[in-house]
């Protein structure tokens, strides 16, 4: 199986590599090469930066299409990460630029309280008790915990997806399923056994 | 109070390819292995790790990135890397070497300029602020740099410009006159840098017991705490031992027991 890591420059692909390296997974490709995801098993998307530089990355790579077309006509699997699991939405209030476009909806900031610090940085938990997730599994005998960091947060429409969510000063979506997509707003590259777990059950898939 | 959740974080102080612990930033004494010292926190579930390498070729020359990267590949938390940066694109290969945050600290102070090109691409949450604070003999806060040698700012005022400027994720305030002595956390400093400071800020220096911990997360707004000592030393002499506070207590500090 082979496993792609898509750079697009930015971000921590280096800690993807860690943690599936550590898992066993021996063939793993770090790229931004347009062949290489197009003959991809898994893809991954991982992603810490600004919206509007990665979706100009995606097209100054030249990556936009083969990613679309591999994952929505050959339906394989494709773990979009925090920035990466906003960039498979359409629009950001991040900037400017169109997302993957893979799932319907947009990306919002949060609406700053009082007593609340941003970025949303540190543990938090999914409420798991909202619907079926393949990337939590069935047997919760354990609290999932993630680590987060992040600003903004994706914003799902239309009925078919699947939408978890987590709270922090308001509820927002954290993990998001449609078909072979799958997005989640934490890392679990560094959410210690909880994000292995995760990790495994996704390339599983 | 802040509602993030509380992060509690070992510091690891690193000098030429080992752990040392100092106290007040003198005195360093050897801990360990930062390999084995870093799995066994992994083992012990930490929040987020904070590795600073202070050894004087770093600081001269830059990070020692086969080394970063040997330490980020065991690193299954967020890690945190200071010692040496001056260039976006040292950041530019930390990052990519598996390195979450970076922290910068002499660099504040000298040509700081590269940190709006991080922020502009990297975001600002990759970027951590690092303060070593001081307590002059008048009893004043003064900000040092270069490990504690040089008074590069009196009063902690000048922090706020500075994070308006550059708009940095988090910062890392460490209490020199604190650090190292297992006699608690400078309340006092922690009250005054969060209250005019809309960020994620870790204080660090002086815990020594649970108790510590939870008055600071009780009385001020700190959301996150730094631990050399205390998880790395144990007893009146200050042993090599590696060690982490268990679950129940990041529960209840939490409100979740």
């Amino acid at each position: 199986m082979k496993i792609v890591l898509v750079d697009l420059g930015l971000g921590n692909v280096g800690s993807h590599e860690n943690m599936l390296s550590f898992l066993g997974y021996r063939n793993v490709v770090v790229s931004s090469i347009k062949d290489d995801i197009l003959d991809a098993d898994r893809l991954v998307l991982p992603g810490v930066g600004h919206w509007t530089k990665a979706c100009e990355q995606l097209d100054e790579l030249d990556l936009r299409k083969a990613i679309v077309h591999r994952v929505t006509r050959d339906k394989v699997p494709i773990l979009g990460i925090c920035l990466g699991m906003q960039l498979l939405f359409e629009s950001s209030e991040e900037g400017t630029g169109r997302g993957l476009a893979l799932i319907r909806g947009s990306v919002k900031r949060f609406t700053e309280k009082k007593d609340y610090v941003y970025p949303h940085m540190g543990w938090n938990v999914v409420d798991d008790s909202m619907g079926k997730s393949v990337l939590l599994g069935d047997k919760r005998d354990e609290t999932n915990k993630f680590y987060f960091v992040h600003n903004y947060h994706c914003v799902p429409e239309g009925s078919s997806v699947t939408a978890l969510y987590s709270d922090y000063s308001e509820r927002f979506c954290s993990i998001v399923e449609e078909e072979n997509i799958y997005g989640t707003q934490f890392h679990p590259e560094k959410s210690h056994r909880y994000g292995m777990n995760l990790y495994k059950r996704f390339l599983s898939e | 109070v802040s509602k993030l959740r509380k992060r509690i974080i070992p510091v690891l102080l690193i000098k030429d390819f080992g752990v040392y612990k100092p106290t007040q930033f003198k005195n360093d004494k050897y801990i360990g292995d930062p390999l084995n010292t870093i799995r066994l926190y992994n083992t012990m579930e930490v929040d987020e790790l904070v590795v600073l390498d202070v050894s004087h070729d770093v600081a001269m020359n830059g990070p020692n990135f086969p080394f970063v990267k040997e330490l980020a590949s065991q690193c299954f938390m967020p890690l945190t890397y200071g010692g040496g940066i001056k260039t976006f694109e040292q950041a530019a290969k930390l990052f990519k070497l598996g390195v979450e945050k970076i922290s910068i600290n002499s660099a504040i102070w000298n040509d700081i300029d590269f940190v709006h090109e991080i922020i502009s691409i990297y975001g600002s949450q990759s970027v951590v602020f690092s303060f070593d604070i001081d307590k002059n003999w008048l009893g004043n806060y003064v900000i040092k740099h270069k490990r504690g040698t040089k008074v590069v700012a009196k009063g902690i005022e000048a922090i706020q410009g500075l994070v308006k400027d550059f708009a940095p994720g988090e910062l890392l305030i460490t209490a020199i006159h604190k650090e190292g002595t297992r006699e608690g956390c400078d309340m006092d400093l922690a009250i005054r840098i969060s209250q005019d400071i809309q960020l994620p800020i870790i204080i660090c220096g002086g815990v020594g017991k649970n108790n510590h911990i939870s008055e600071l997360f009780d009385g001020t707004k700190i959301s996150a705490v730094g631990c050399g000592t205390f998880f790395c030393t144990t007893g009146p002499y200050k042993a090599p031992l590696i060690s982490y506070i268990d679950t129940d207590f990041i529960k209840r500090i939490n409100n979740e027991l």
